[in-house]
């Protein structure tokens, strides 16, 4: 396989890589939803002791629920992304093949009237790319919004950690919501960087293909 | 790629075959073409891997613009996985094929190129003032699946009927008819499903009049080698991969 092909299949790969990950980020978020809700029971059932846990409770599952919903708006983007990386894998595959017919028809009579398809691939294939990297930088973007809030995610779970010490008999109940909230902010947010990376060297992939004609 | 120009009376037919840079693993072959006037047809214009040596052929004898049509016989890979490559190429041109493949050929990639749907019973094309027959032959192997004829150069391209299985370097006539048959055996035992399909082929076939007969894969029969082929296939049992 040759480096430009396998640079091309990498960028759908990649690209559909992500997607798959954000995915699991759905359940990871769904997850600490769930917790959230438990939470709230527990607390409600630990009456006063619990009473400055009760708000935190609620603001667990705000996050979780921003959470389920920027996941699913990046989600879309990469899905979107993944199709126009392979629409962008056509074209270049097109643009390669293209080029051998100008290879092997050099001496053909006609082979000037090929020009124009030529000319209309390459056109097309430099919209492509640039489409490309946008929607990656738009990708780029919405994955550190995510990652902004698995920050203030684990910020809360500091705070909760706090008030479960000051919940009696309820402390291990509620210390267990806040080891929860941090194990999935932090799940999250590796995922994110993953995905972030991934898309740092698709873009550096991308940019070696600078079209020759 | 090697070209053969079969026929040259008012219009051109020419044949494509045997690209010595195909790669090794793809099986070898034949495409046809018919020139007539700023007319063509490209008829089973091949796969993939063959497009760029296929098109850097064909611009030697007409003008990009001039591809008014394509023609596929059947939904198979070497057939017609080019699709997606022509229809940059040549925006506005038609693809005449079996109306049961519509779908499944549309997969190749197909945003511009019109389908024009061939109906079960067949249907002919007008290039310009020559007529091409497309003419049934399903289940031979595919089960919808058109030939091409052409009865003013008699000749008769017959997609994977006749097909041999043989080296890039092979002629590109039957000379010796029985040392060919090797060649064509196991292809038309294994590939073709219906002893009643071919049946029905050579019934029809014997009653038109053919100078050449042009398959897919391997060699044109010419003169007596055409009787001697539909003879042959005539006793041949084929849809072999069913043990009985």
């Amino acid at each position: 396989m040759s480096q430009t092909t396998r640079g091309q299949n990498n960028t759908v790969i990649g690209v559909a890589t992500i997607a798959a990950d954000l995915h699991k980020v759905m359940y990871i978020a769904w997850s600490v939803s769930i917790a959230a809700k438990n939470a709230m029971i527990i607390s409600a059932q630990a009456g006063e002791q619990a009473r400055s846990f009760q708000p935190l409770t609620r603001f667990i599952d705000e996050i979780a629920h921003t959470t389920i919903k920027s996941t699913e708006k990046v989600e879309h983007e990469s899905i979107s992304l993944t199709r126009l990386s392979a629409n962008y894998l056509r074209t270049r595959d097109a643009y390669t093949r293209f080029h051998q017919v100008d290879r092997i028809g050099k001496d053909a009579r006609y082979r000037h009237t090929f020009d124009q398809t030529i000319d209309k691939c390459l056109l097309q294939l430099q919209e492509q790319t640039q489409r490309l990297h946008q929607q990656l930088f738009r990708l780029n973007d919405f994955m550190q919004d995510l990652d902004m809030d698995m920050r203030a995610a684990l910020a809360v779970a500091s705070v909760c950690r706090i008030e479960a010490s000051r919940a009696g008999e309820y402390r291990n109940s509620l210390s267990v919501v806040a080891d929860d909230l941090e194990r999935a902010a932090r799940e999250i947010q590796n995922t994110v960087k993953e995905g972030m990376d991934r898309i740092h060297q698709l873009t550096i992939q991308d940019t070696e293909f600078e079209t020759e004609r | 790629m090697k070209t053969i120009q079969l026929y040259d009376e008012g219009h051109q037919w020419f044949a494509f075959a045997r690209d010595p840079e195909k790669p090794e693993k793809i099986i070898d072959t034949n495409q046809y073409m018919v020139i007539h006037g700023k007319r063509v047809l490209l008829m089973d214009p091949g796969g993939i891997e063959i497009f760029a040596p296929m098109l850097g052929s064909i611009l030697h004898h007409t003008k990009i613009e001039n591809i008014t049509d394509l023609f596929a016989s059947h939904q198979d890979p070497d057939i017609i996985s080019s699709l997606g490559l022509w229809d940059q190429t040549l925006p506005k041109a038609r693809l005449h094929s079996p109306w049961l493949w519509e779908g499944f050929i549309r997969h190749f990639g197909m945003d511009n190129i019109e389908y024009v749907s061939i109906p079960d019973e067949g249907n002919s094309l007008d290039l310009d003032g020559v007529e091409l027959q497309f003419i049934p032959a399903h289940y031979l192997h595919s089960s919808g699946n058109f030939h091409v004829y052409d009865p003013k150069s008699k000749i008769m391209m017959c997609g994977d009927v006749g097909a041999a299985l043989e080296s890039p370097e092979a002629d590109m006539y039957v000379e010796d008819f029985d040392e060919h048959i090797p060649k064509m055996k196991l292809f038309h035992q294994r590939w073709m499903p219906s002893n009643r399909a071919k049946n029905d082929w050579i019934a029809r076939v014997r009653k038109m009049d053919i100078e050449m007969l042009c398959p897919q894969h391997g060699r044109i029969f010419k003169g007596e080698n055409i009787t001697k082929f539909l003879d042959w296939f005539e006793q041949l049992e084929v849809g072999l991969g069913v043990p009985k």
